[in-house]
């Protein structure tokens, strides 16, 4: 909230800006934390591959669309599987969500022209995104604001915050992002090679049994 | 809970809600008065409340002579408001009263075929119900179970109606109020056009 005393035109008005209802979104900085990015990356790029489905163009990903098929990979990784459920229970802690644990897990790597459809991830609390290998000047990931289709009667001049389309987070090998898995997010093509993922979902512990 | 880990939360999105407090201007004492002399009748939108607001007429409680002043006031909070979000110039384009008195509330609704909508309350007793915002995210929260209500993660958010208090919100935002408690809360509403 800021205040603004404005007494331009001879009025003097109290004022506060109030920004409420905000999709948070959380950034985790894993590079010190996980020291072995390249190995990873090195393994991703042998492991198995699906036939893709919203990765569109050049570029290979584990995603299974059927949820009786999933993939678990960060099992095969157990120490990162372990950071990364702290950032979950971070994430949980910081914004009062009841406990979660990792579900289905899978990587995506993509290169020169490709890009993934907008999407969201259903079935889960909260979804992530870890950087696995982030090339010079590509893409984080962009997120689609959710309140976009009620502004059919605003007309702007100028960007804003709480107006823009999409928010584009940019990211560095080692990061991690969080939030929630009802939120759209998309990636434009990118123009390198090599732009490694591993995504997530996440469930209750109750619910994960269903 | 502790942790080493470097984090950063980014809030993205939010709904921009402007306050402003218009008590200390001379046209206040003006408009309480133009207030008191208004008759008001029942109107389907509220329970126990009354308003002029009439779905045949034009509306423009605001555009009394007397309130010239007051009217102008409004304007630049709407003019600090748009200029703030990147909106471009807009004016207001109807207004009415409400009078809520116990037990009085106004149903959940929106202001259609406007951009920015304002509440003023000229008469509030303390205890008066708030104005009550809606999150427009709830629709898509469908498996999120929380162990507490924060300021992030609530489903409305309750905006104090205060003497003399404008609030300015996004036409397309929901709001409504629960069942007053005070003899006598009134409101001064408007909707808004573009230049």
């Amino acid at each position: 909230m800021s205040k603004d005393k404005d007494t331009s035109r001879g009025i003097a008005t109290n004022s506060s800006v109030i920004s409420l209802f905000p999709t948070n979104i959380m950034k985790f900085k894993l590079w010190g934390e996980y020291p072995h990015w390249e190995d990873l990356l090195n393994d991703l790029v042998v492991t198995e591959e699906t036939e893709p489905t919203i990765l569109e163009g050049p570029g290979r990903t584990s995603f299974i669309e059927d949820w009786h098929q999933r993939s678990f990979l960060l099992e095969r990784y157990p120490e990162l599987e372990s950071i990364v459920n702290a950032c979950c229970s971070n994430y949980c802690y910081t914004h009062s969500l009841e406990h979660i644990e990792l579900d289905d897990s899978w990587y995506t790597i993509m290169n020169k022209g490709s890009k993934i459809q907008r999407h969201r991830h259903e079935g889960s609390v909260l979804s992530g995104t870890i950087f696995v290998n982030v090339p010079e000047d590509t893409y984080g990931l962009a997120f689609a604001n959710p309140t976009i289709p009620h502004r059919m009667m605003e007309r702007q001049n100028a960007t804003h915050e709480s107006t823009t389309y999409a928010h584009l987070e940019q990211v560095e090998t080692g990061d991690v992002l969080i939030y929630p898995s009802w939120m759209e997010h998309f990636v434009p093509k990118i123009e390198c090679d090599y732009r490694a993922t591993i995504s997530f979902n996440t469930a209750y512990p109750a619910w994960r049994k269903l | 809970m502790e942790s080493h880990i470097r984090s950063t939360v980014f809030e993205i999105f939010p709904t921009m809600v402007t306050t402003h407090d218009l008590s200390t201007d001379p046209s206040f004492n003006v408009m309480r008065d133009v207030v008191n002399k208004t008759k008001t009748s029942e109107h389907a939108l509220m329970k126990n409340a009354e308003s002029t607001y009439n779905e045949s007429t034009g509306n423009a409680w605001l555009d009394n002579v007397l309130l010239k002043d007051f009217k102008y006031l409004i304007q630049q909070c709407i003019d600090q408001y748009t200029q703030t979000y990147g909106l471009k110039q807009l004016r207001i384009s109807n207004s009415w009263m409400n009078r809520i008195g116990l037990q009085g509330a106004v149903r959940p609704h929106r202001h259609e075929m406007s951009a920015l909508s304002g509440a003023f309350y000229p008469q509030a007793e303390p205890g008066s119900t708030p104005l009550i915002l809606k999150n427009p995210t709830n629709s898509h929260k469908m498996y999120e179970i929380h162990t507490n209500e924060t300021f992030f993660n609530a489903g409305q958010i309750e905006m104090e109606c205060t003497v003399g208090q404008l609030i300015l919100f996004p036409s397309w935002l929901e709001h409504y109020t629960e069942d007053n408690d005070t003899e006598n809360r009134v409101t001064v509403s408007f909707n808004t056009s573009y230049v």
